[in-house]
Formats: C-alpha cells, sequence, structure tokens
C-alpha cells in the first residue's frame, strides 16, 4: 500500500518524463492542473463515495509492456460488425493485427497522434482540451500530463460515414502492475454525421491493470454523433474514464452506455453546451453485483440559449455491490429557453448492497423547462405476480423482471449488433447473480 | 371441479369477502355480476392467489387439490387462469419471451415436451391470427403502450396458449370494441369444450349474448346474494342491484 502522496509523486514524476510528441500542446497545461490537484480523499465532494485504495495497493505507474494477447479470445471480444472500422488497444497500446482501419486511417478519418500530419497536428492542438476542465478531473490531469501517443477521430465536414467506428480497449492478463492510459480525440466538422462506438473490455483475469481513459468529443456546428458505450469488462480492474463533450450550434450528441462495476470504477460525463440550439441525449445503464463499485458522475452545463438534454439512466444494484449517481444540470445565466431533463430509475435487489442517487439542479436563467428525479424500487408485486399466474416460478419471474428492467434500455441502443453483443454480456454478468440464473435463454 | 365453500377473505384487516360459497363443474360457465367494490376482482384474485389478502375461513378445492395451500404459479400449472381486469405493463420483457417461458413451465408440468423457439413462434402466430391480433405484439413488451382493448386480448391470447381447466376472466369484456368483443367471445367459446369451466365477471349483459352462461349470480357486500340463470342477467340489465337484496 503506497500513501496517496507518495503516489500523486510517482505518477508526476512519471509524466515528468521525456515525451515523444513534441508539438502537442496539452501535456504542460496538464501537468500544472495534476501538480495542482490533490489526489480525491473521502473529503473530496465529487469523490466521497468513491476511494482510491484500489490504486494505491499496487504499484500500477508504469505503461504496460507491449503483451501477446491470445487473439482468438479477443476477437470474441468482438460484435459482429464486419464493415466498421475496428481499431483495438491492448493495454492501451494499439494492436494492429487485431485492427482493421485501414480505409479511415488513409483517408486521414483516423489517424494516431504520433503519425499526424502538421495539419492534423494543428488541428489536434486546437481541439485537445477543449472540452475539458483538467482543474476539475485530476485524473484526465494524468492522462494528459502523459500524453504519448491518441486517437484522433476526424469526421470531414458534410459527410456521413457509412460505417460505424469501432473502438475496443482490451486488457490482457499482465504479469506486473501497470497502467493503461488512452485517450481518443473525436473532432466531428460542421455537418459530418458518425457513429462511435466503445467498447471497454478484457481477456483473462485484469488484477494488474489500472486504466484510465479519456475520451474528448468536439462537434462543431451541425454535426451529429451516435456514441455506443459498453463498459464490460472484467470485475478486477480499476477503471476511471472521462467522456468530455463539447456541442455547438446545432449540433447532436446522442449517447447510449451500459457500464459493469468493477474493483473501481469511475465514468465521469461532463456535456458542455457552446452553441444555440444543440441537443444532447444520455442513455444508460449501470450495473454492479458481488462487491463492486460503480461511480457515476454526470454533470451537464448549459451555457448557452435554446438547448435541451435528455438523460435517462438506469441503475441495477445487488448483493454487495455499491453504485452512485451523480447528475447534475447547471444552467447559466444566460441559457434561456433550456429544456433540459435527468431522471435516474434504480433496482435495488439486496440489503447489502448500497446506492447513491442525487440529481442536482441550478438553475440561474428564468425561462426554462427543466426535470429531475431518481428513484430506488423493488421488482414490482403486481408485475410478479403476473407472472406468477401465468405459470411462471417466483425467481425466473424475479430474473424476467430485472432483465425487463435492463432491456429496455438495451432495446434503444441504435445498432442490432451492438444490441446482441450487450444481451451477451448482460447474460454473463447475470449468469451467476443467483436470482437471475434461468433468465436470459428465453 | 371448483369448489368454493364459506369463502371469507380480509385485506388490511377489512373483510372483503364474507362468505362466498360458488360450485362450478365441469363445462360450466358461470357468470358473476354485481356492484363496483363488492368483491368480484378480490373473489378472482384469491382464486389466483395473489397475495395481501388474508383467507380467514372457508375452503377451495380444486381438481381435488386445497388451492388455498398452492403458490400462484402450482395453481397456474394445475390448470386456474386469471385474465385481469387491469392487466400490468412490462416493458423490457418482449411479449413472446413472456409467452414462452409460461408455456414452457406448464408444458414441463404436464410432462408435455419443451416446444422449440420456431415450433413456439408458429404457435404464437396463428393464435393472433385467430384473435386478429397484429403478431407484431409479440415482439413488443408485455402489454407495453397496448390500447386497453389490446390488453385484453392479450389476456385472451395467453389463455389460448396455456389452455387451462379453470377460466377466470374479469371484465375481459371491458373496453373491447363490439368486433372484438366478438372475437374475444370466439377464443373463450373455442375453448369450451365441455370440460373446462369458466367463471367470467362482467357488468354487462352483452357479453352473455355470446358466451352463453348456465349460471349467473350476483355479488354484493362479499357474499353472493341471487343466483340464476341467464335470464336473470337480463333481469339485472333493466333493474339494475338495488332490487336484490
Ligand atoms: N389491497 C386492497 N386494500 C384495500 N382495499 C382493497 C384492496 N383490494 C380491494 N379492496 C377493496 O375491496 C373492495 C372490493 O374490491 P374489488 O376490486 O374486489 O371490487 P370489484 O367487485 O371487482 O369492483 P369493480 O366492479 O369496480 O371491478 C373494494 O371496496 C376495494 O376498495
Ligand atoms: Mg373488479
Amino acid at each position: 500500500m503506497i500513501s496517496p502522496n507518495d503516489w500523486k509523486q510517482q505518477a508526476q514524476a512519471q509524466t515528468g518524463q521525456e515525451h515523444s510528441l513534441h508539438w502537442l500542446l496539452q501535456p504542460a497545461i496538464a501537468q500544472a492542473a495534476f501538480r495542482a490537484a490533490e489526489l480525491p480523499t473521502r473529503k473530496t465532494e465529487r469523490w466521497k463515495y468513491t476511494p482510491v485504495t484500489a490504486l494505491l495497493q499496487q504499484d500500477f505507474l508504469q505503461p504496460a509492456a507491449v503483451d501477446s494477447i491470445d487473439e482468438a479470445r479477443a476477437r470474441d471480444c468482438f460484435a459482429d460488425l464486419p464493415n466498421a472500422s475496428r481499431i483495438v488497444l491492448v493495454n492501451g497500446q494499439l494492436n494492429r493485427a487485431l485492427s482493421d482501419f485501414s480505409d479511415l486511417e488513409n483517408q486521414g478519418v483516423i489517424t494516431l497522434f504520433s503519425s499526424a500530419s502538421p495539419e492534423q497536428r494543428e488541428l489536434i492542438n486546437m481541439h485537445l482540451g477543449t472540452a475539458l476542465n483538467p482543474d476539475k478531473h485530476p485524473f484526465a490531469a494524468l492522462n494528459y500530463s502523459n500524453l504519448q501517443d491518441g486517437l484522433l477521430l476526424h469526421a470531414p465536414a458534410l459527410q456521413k460515414l457509412a460505417q460505424p467506428v469501432y473502438v475496443v480497449y482490451l486488457g490482457s492478463a499482465l504479469a506486473t502492475p501497470a497502467w493503461a492510459q488512452t485517450r481518443l480525440l473525436v473532432v466531428a466538422e460542421p455537418g459530418a454525421e458518425l457513429q462511435l462506438i466503445e467498447q471497454f473490455d478484457s481477456v483473462g483475469e485484469q488484477n494488474n491493470l489500472f486504466h484510465n481513459h479519456v475520451t474528448e468529443i468536439v462537434l462543431q456546428p451541425n454535426a451529429r454523433l451516435q456514441h455506443i458505450r459498453l463498459q464490460v469488462e472484467q470485475e478486477a480492474l480499476r477503471h476511471i474514464n472521462g467522456l468530455h463533450v463539447k456541442l455547438t450550434r446545432d449540433s447532436h450528441y446522442e449517447q447510449h452506455g451500459i457500464a459493469f462495476g468493477s474493483q473501481l470504477k469511475r465514468n465521469d460525463i461532463n456535456v458542455n453546451f457552446a452553441g444555440e440550439n444543440a441537443a444532447c441525449v444520455l442513455n444508460g445503464v449501470f450495473l454492479s453485483k458481488h462487491r463492486q463499485h460503480i461511480d457515476n458522475h454526470l454533470n451537464l452545463e448549459h451555457a448557452t440559449p435554446l438547448c435541451t438534454s435528455n438523460t435517462a439512466f438506469k441503475g441495477f444494484v445487488t448483493d454487495e455491490s455499491r453504485a452512485i449517481f451523480n447528475g447534475r444540470i447547471h444552467i447559466h445565466p444566460q441559457a434561456q429557453k433550456t429544456e433540459a431533463h435527468l431522471n435516474n430509475r434504480n433496482l435495488l435487489l439486496s440489503k447489502k448492497a448500497e446506492l447513491d442517487t442525487k440529481p442536482e439542479l441550478e438553475i440561474y436563467a428564468d425561462d426554462v423547462k427543466c426535470s429531475h428525479g431518481a428513484s430506488i424500487g423493488q421488482l414490482d408485486e403486481k408485475s410478479l405476480f403476473y407472472f406468477q399466474s401465468r405459470g411462471i416460478d417466483k425467481a425466473s419471474a424475479e430474473a424476467m423482471l430485472c432483465l425487463g428492467f435492463v432491456n429496455e434500455k438495451v432495446e434503444q441502443i441504435p445498432s442490432e449488433p451492438m444490441q446482441l453483443l450487450a444481451q451477451h454480456k448482460l447474460g454473463q454478468f447475470f449468469n451467476d447473480v443467483e436470482k437471475l440464473k434461468t433468465l436470459w435463454s428465453l | 371441479m371448483l369448489i368454493v365453500k364459506d369463502l371469507v377473505a380480509e385485506v388490511d384487516g377489512k373483510t372483503i369477502l364474507n362468505g362466498i360459497s360458488l360450485t362450478v363443474k365441469p363445462g360450466e360457465v358461470h357468470a358473476i355480476m354485481g356492484p363496483n367494490g363488492s368483491g368480484k376482482s378480490t373473489l378472482a384474485n384469491v382464486l389466483a392467489g395473489r397475495d395481501g389478502y388474508e383467507v380467514k375461513s372457508g375452503e377451495v378445492i380444486f381438481q381435488g387439490h386445497n388451492l388455498l395451500e398452492l403458490a400462484p404459479e402450482e395453481r397456474a400449472r394445475e390448470g386456474v387462469f386469471l385474465a385481469f381486469q387491469y392487466p400490468v405493463e412490462i416493458p423490457g420483457v418482449s411479449n413472446m419471451q413472456f409467452l414462452k417461458a409460461s408455456v414452457d413451465a406448464i408444458r414441463k408440468h404436464r410432462k408435455l415436451p419443451e416446444l422449440d423457439a420456431p415450433a413456439f413462434m408458429k404457435m404464437a402466430r396463428d393464435k393472433c391470427k385467430d384473435l386478429k391480433l397484429n403478431p407484431d405484439f409479440l415482439k413488443r413488451g408485455v402489454n407495453e403502450g397496448f390500447s386497453g382493448g389490446e390488453k385484453k386480448r392479450n389476456e385472451i391470447l395467453q389463455m389460448a396458449l396455456l389452455e387451462p381447466s379453470l377460466c377466470l376472466l374479469d371484465e375481459t369484456d371491458s373496453g373491447l370494441d363490439i368486433d372484438a368483443l366478438q372475437v374475444a367471445a370466439e377464443g373463450v367459446n373455442a375453448l369450451r369444450d365441455g370440460k373446462r369451466g369458466f367463471v367470467l365477471v362482467t357488468h354487462y349483459q352483452r357479453l352473455l349474448n355470446y358466451i352463453v352462461p348456465d349460471y349467473v349470480h350476483v355479488l354484493a357486500g362479499g357474499r353472493i346474494v341471487k343466483s340464476g340463470g341467464r335470464e336473470l342477467a337480463l333481469e339485472l340489465e333493466e333493474k339494475g342491484y338495488s332490487w336484490i337484496q
């Protein structure tokens, strides 16, 4: 066990090392922010339910060695998206053998920071860090401090990408502890339209990996992005994930997420409205079982007029696990005619499980339409009886109701292959939840 | 097949069923009518085994079983079916998944082989057709966003698939349009094989034109206050309930 202070010092020392990407402006800014930051403790409001002790138990502070991965098992994780451009990172490093994105790479749509052209370098410097405030996000600051490489997804103006871009972050069983720090920058030019799928997954035990990830998304006027996110890794993993979105005029962002708990899982979703008439839809479901932990922190900064946001998250929490949902809507004084709705419905199935849900509404404009709500419930007695009255035993009835609760979100995923993958993963997740054993086979 | 004897049941300490006796023989159709709040749904729910009702005295024998000792799912497997007055919506579980789980459970109990998915789907689609239900209903969440009448037809669909021996229909006719009423009645009549028993809770004599009952009972204040043949329904239609008692 290492003390938080030592951890920070050591992490900082890592970031001070030579960077191959001298042209990048972000690391210096992020380093300053990280130096000034403190590792969150119970006293840090935004982290009060999520101790980072799981990061202090082992010496994670070095990149993973390039590892051979069982390719067949890795491929088993993939969704059936034959025409998608697939980028696969294993423990944070691009794996060419598993990837397949040469078309978009040749077109300059997908580029590694390390092979960016001068124009692309300029583009990266122009946008990286603009959707995120490193002072508020110490792990994102750490991530950008130590920027060895990254992925750029640059969607050209006025074009609709015919096929989804599918990024898979895989962890493999590591012999010694290490971190994987990954980042994806999405810049959609005016009028661009695309679907992005991110899958965080793993092959084998993940006890030695700390994944620190940032996705930053900048949508230019009128751009549209559909974003599907699956975080379905093995439960020993420690994963801190920051998603930062900047929405300019008339842009449209839609997200569908499924996240499993793990030893430590933290999801920050931060949306900045930076132009009129932008719209954001956040749809998610998080699930935790065993002794897992998952912390969802959403923050919607409505800083411009006439924008809309619709956020609906569901939580499924059982066994001795712990889940947190914190959804904040902040409407700035100038953001008149904002329409913002947020709700979080949860199923809490065990007396030993714990769930903290807190919608926060801060409104400083007077002409707005807002609503927020949260609920924590058990399975509905009437629905259970309905199933039983049709001959279905109580345990299966409970299982089906749980499934239905989660599946309502799965059905909204705008991609059939991803729905199937999600159902497959959920089947595995539910498989050892005692009540749900019999279930997904139906 | 069903013998209800002096059944007294409470909810939250309040007596709702106040000594009900009713005998249904194989093949018979019994209609139960009565004012709102008289206990008709409560009777149906107690027979189906819903939690929250306390049976204080009396007994219910169904095909030789002491029904009150069985869990709701066991009653269903033994052949009791309740078509609900207000079917619940269960988003996220497709009607098809739900129906398959239920048919599987009941076939297993009857020691029949499990139907594979294609065979089941075909059967479900055929039954939909009989009931003039769009097969797309099977893909939707259980009763999710169904209109009132569609929910009721879905109940009949389930009944047709499960082939129960005792059918309790709680106001299945309420909310059905004239054509749907006829279709639903045909669904019920198709199951009348001289062995099945039916208990129809209804407010309207109209249903009984299509499904002709052997007996009509009037339930008031948690008791059967009058019983008669089908002509009783006509009399009630004309005079209301006030003349009884
Ligand atoms: N769970 C409950 N808690 C309290 N009272 C109840 C409960 N369930 C039923 N009741 C009461 O029992 C009485 C009988 O209700 P029931 O639903 O059986 O009537 P009904 O005859 O089916 O009426 P309707 O014709 O309106 O459907 C009513 O007064 C009702 O309010
Ligand atoms: Mg009723």
